[in-house]
């Protein structure tokens, strides 16, 4: 019945829209709004007929955002999720956007379909282990009959693992620790996610320095291609607020105007998506978690992290007030300052980020942190908070020995051994320092004071980035060359065991060739 | 009307209707990674016509996807594609599937070369004996061969069929819980990985691993929700839990 208004053989996402929205946006305003790589296509009646869906020219094959532009309520999205099914479509990769009762208003349709199609654009497909299978209502009382009929099945989309990226293997576990429903364990050197456990909350991909997670329909990186999309075209008058919600929420607000990210729970925004949007450009950001009946702690995580993005704006010399909480439903939009936004614009340029900003995943913190802290030209300050998702480490220059026990213990590669003519190098990168005290746990001179971990955003540590903590000598072996222990270990070895044992031996053979040589 | 759930004008399936259709597609799938035999060629295309032509309502499964990709690939074979398809088969599985780079026995992932591979064959004979099922020796496929693990859910299906048919809730409850169980312990474990070696490529094989993964996955939950429904709505009822 259609043909696709702009033909595109390297389309990553589809838009269809009924009648009449494309007669209130018409067919030129919405090519002109949508990304060069997103294909637009009328679908004729599809706010009445979903089965529409399947007479669209969609490229099948591949994972393919769509998003479904309709006036009114609709046929409902499980109707649109079998009918994008039976057109080769995977439904997770589905957007169904209700643009208001005919007449649409074109220009906020317009608005919110060319978020809508960017986000699509991020959608890679889902594999089978990403749906868990549930039965709608129907439990109580029911008829004999009723039981030989199959209930209504709904599927929800659970996380997966890309087992190259998670490092598991190296002992990184946040992601266990973060789960507020025991659904993750290590199997080998990955993460397994348990669906029957699992709630699909989401949190497990804030706490993922790796961005392992795969969460068809609330990846990070379509939260970020959305969030991206509204800083980039901002409300047209004024600065973009950006309002993350969970999916729990409807409705609309704060402020017609806000950008509304929808998310699977307030808890799976990191405080490094408050601050990556705020450094974006957005004049206000606001999380809005759905309150007491949260079962993932969503409220309590959010209220920590929005704690802290406010200290620390306000540590930095910007405004706290751009960051806020809403637990009350409120439907103001927060002050937005434009001398910030400017300021975070013109930062923004000079430094030639791209639309889409980071804001998951190990580093997104601090970028945000220093290019805010840039744009108020701030000294070196630093903010020791709880909830502070950076940490800072130090080690005692005369107790540490230099044995890189912390090394192999950092799950974040924060802590880094380094070998430079000759010398063993400790170096640390506050920037991927996520605070998780491994470090402190393993060393062996801990009682010495050798290391110590600070939950702290340190500006001064975070624009020098990394540094060497400390260094030794490195003792090789004389027979094979490979290296024995750093100079210090063995002078430490060497106190400990006092004068009357020879410890010279222990500076000519490696174990190996100790061992050849009897 | 219940809360999330749009009501459709459509009458709802049967739950027998759905085991039914588990039943063929399981039983499909089994014959697929079987070595090609023209007459088995044959009847599998008609069987997928016919299959992939009928119920409609099975778009609203999650499985559909790949489930209507592979009926539609299998659909358009025919006997004279045998040598092809022979020559495909030795490719990817070998002649001896255990050494293959892409087995398709369960102890060829799970513990290749192990001395204690008789512990998984155990295992899944045991399943079999359960259900009163005593496998050949003499044929070719070994027992935890994915064809046989494949047919053997298509039999349970067919047990839950028949209890359906006949107004036995019970059966049909025991004879999910058996095919949940299985799925679980033996081929949810390793035709995911299967499918991982070959999802990327194009043919027969690759979309039939990919129709199992996404059969065998999507029915460990719901195997598990419609055997808690129907407990949770016996005991609402006031009838006794089984």
């Amino acid at each position: 019945m259609t043909a696709s208004d702009r033909e595109d053989p390297v389309s990553t996402a589809t838009v269809l829209v009924c009648d009449h929205v494309r007669s209130a946006i018409g067919s030129a305003g919405m090519t002109a709004v949508l990304p060069s790589d997103v294909c637009f296509t009328p679908a004729g009646e599809l706010c009445q007929r979903p089965d529409a869906i399947a007479d669209a020219s969609v490229p099948a094959g591949r994972p393919m955002g769509v998003v479904i532009g309709i006036c009114g309520a609709g046929a409902g999205d499980r109707e649109y999720a079998m009918h994008a099914r039976r057109a080769g479509l995977d439904p997770f990769g589905v957007q169904v956007i209700s643009l208001g009762d005919s007449p649409v208003d074109g220009r906020r349709a317009a608005r919110k379909l060319r978020v809508a199609a960017a986000r699509a654009t991020a959608f890679h497909g889902s594999r089978p282990a990403n749906s868990k299978t549930v039965f709608a209502g129907m439990d109580g009382l029911v008829s004999r009959r009723a039981l030989f009929t199959l209930p209504p099945v709904r599927y929800i989309a659970t996380p997966t693992v890309d087992r190259f990226l998670c490092a598991a293997g190296d002992g990184c576990d946040f992601c266990i620790r973060a789960c507020p429903h025991d659904a993750l364990a290590v199997d080998g050197d990955n993460v397994v996610v348990d669906r029957e456990r699992c709630n699909s909350c989401g949190i497990c991909i804030a706490a993922c320095p790796e961005r392992a997670f795969e969460f068809p329909g609330n990846s990070a990186g379509e939260i970020e291609a959305a969030t991206g999309a509204y800083l980039a075209g901002g409300n047209e008058t004024d600065s973009p607020v950006i309002d993350f919600v969970c999916q729990n929420i409807s409705g609309i607000g704060p402020g017609d105007n806000a950008g509304r990210v929808s998310v699977a729970c307030a808890g799976m925004i990191p405080a490094s998506a408050l601050l990556g949007a705020v450094a974006g450009g957005a004049g206000a950001v606001s999380l809005r978690p759905c309150g007491d009946r949260c079962t993932n702690g969503g409220g309590d995580l959010a209220g920590q992290r929005v704690d802290y993005c406010r200290s620390l704006l306000n540590v930095v010399g910007d405004d706290p007030g751009r960051i806020v909480l809403n637990t009350d439903g409120s439907t103001t939009a927060p002050a937005t300052t434009d001398a910030s936004v400017e300021r975070i614009a013109r930062s923004r340029k000079e430094s030639g980020q791209d639309a889409v900003p980071k804001l998951f995943g190990a580093e997104s913190t601090a970028r945000a942190v220093v290019a805010i802290a840039d744009s108020t030209a701030i000294g070196p300050v630093a903010l020791e908070h709880e909830s502070s998702p950076l940490g800072l480490v130090s080690v005692d220059r005369d107790s540490c020995t230099a044995c890189g026990t912390c090394v192999v213990a950092c799950p974040a590669g924060a802590l880094r051994a380094e070998e430079s003519d000759g010398r063993w190098l400790l170096r640390f990168d506050p920037s991927l320092c996520v605070a998780c005290d491994e470090c402190t746990k393993v060393c062996p001179e801990i009682e010495q004071g050798a290391i110590t971990m600070r939950r702290v955003t340190d500006l001064a540590a975070l624009r020098e980035g990394s540094r060497v903590l400390i260094e030794s000598d490195m003792i090789r072996c004389r027979r094979c060359g490979e290296p024995i222990a750093s100079e210090r270990v063995l002078s430490r070895l060497a106190s400990m065991l006092g004068d009357e044992v020879s410890t010279g031996w222990m500076r000519e053979l490696c174990v190996d060739c100790r061992a050849l040589s009897g | 009307m219940i809360p999330g759930v749009e009501e459709s004008a459509a009458p709802r399936p049967m739950m027998a209707e759905l085991a039914r259709l588990r039943q063929a597609a399981y039983r499909l799938l089994a014959c697929s990674f079987l070595f090609p035999e023209p007459d088995l060629i044959q009847e599998s295309a008609d069987a997928a016509r016919s299959l992939r032509d009928g119920e409609s309502w099975a778009a609203e499964f999650a499985f559909y996807g790949s489930w209507r990709e592979f009926a539609e690939v299998l659909s358009n074979t025919d006997p004279s594609q045998v040598t092809d398809l022979r020559d495909e088969h030795m490719a990817l599985f070998g002649a001896d599937s255990a050494r293959s780079s892409i087995p398709l026995t369960e102890t060829g992932y799970l513990e290749p070369g192990s001395l204690e591979s008789g512990q998984i064959v155990a295992s899944v004979r045991q399943h079999y004996a359960s259900a009163g099922l005593a496998p050949r020796t003499t044929t070719a496929e070994p027992f935890d061969h994915l064809s046989v693990e494949l047919e053997f859910i298509s039999y349970l299906c067919g047990k839950e069929v028949d209890a359906w048919d006949s107004g036995e809730l019970k059966d049909a409850r025991i004879a999910m819980g058996r095919q949940r169980r299985f799925i679980e312990k033996h081929p949810s474990k390793w035709a995911p990985m299967v499918a991982a070696g070959i999802i990327h490529r194009d043919g027969l094989y690759a979309r039939a691993a990919a129709a199992a993964e996404a059969l065998l996955t999507h029915d460990i939950d719901f195997l598990a929700a419609a055997r808690t429904h129907l407990k949770h709505a016996q005991l609402a009822r006031g009838g006794a839990p089984d």
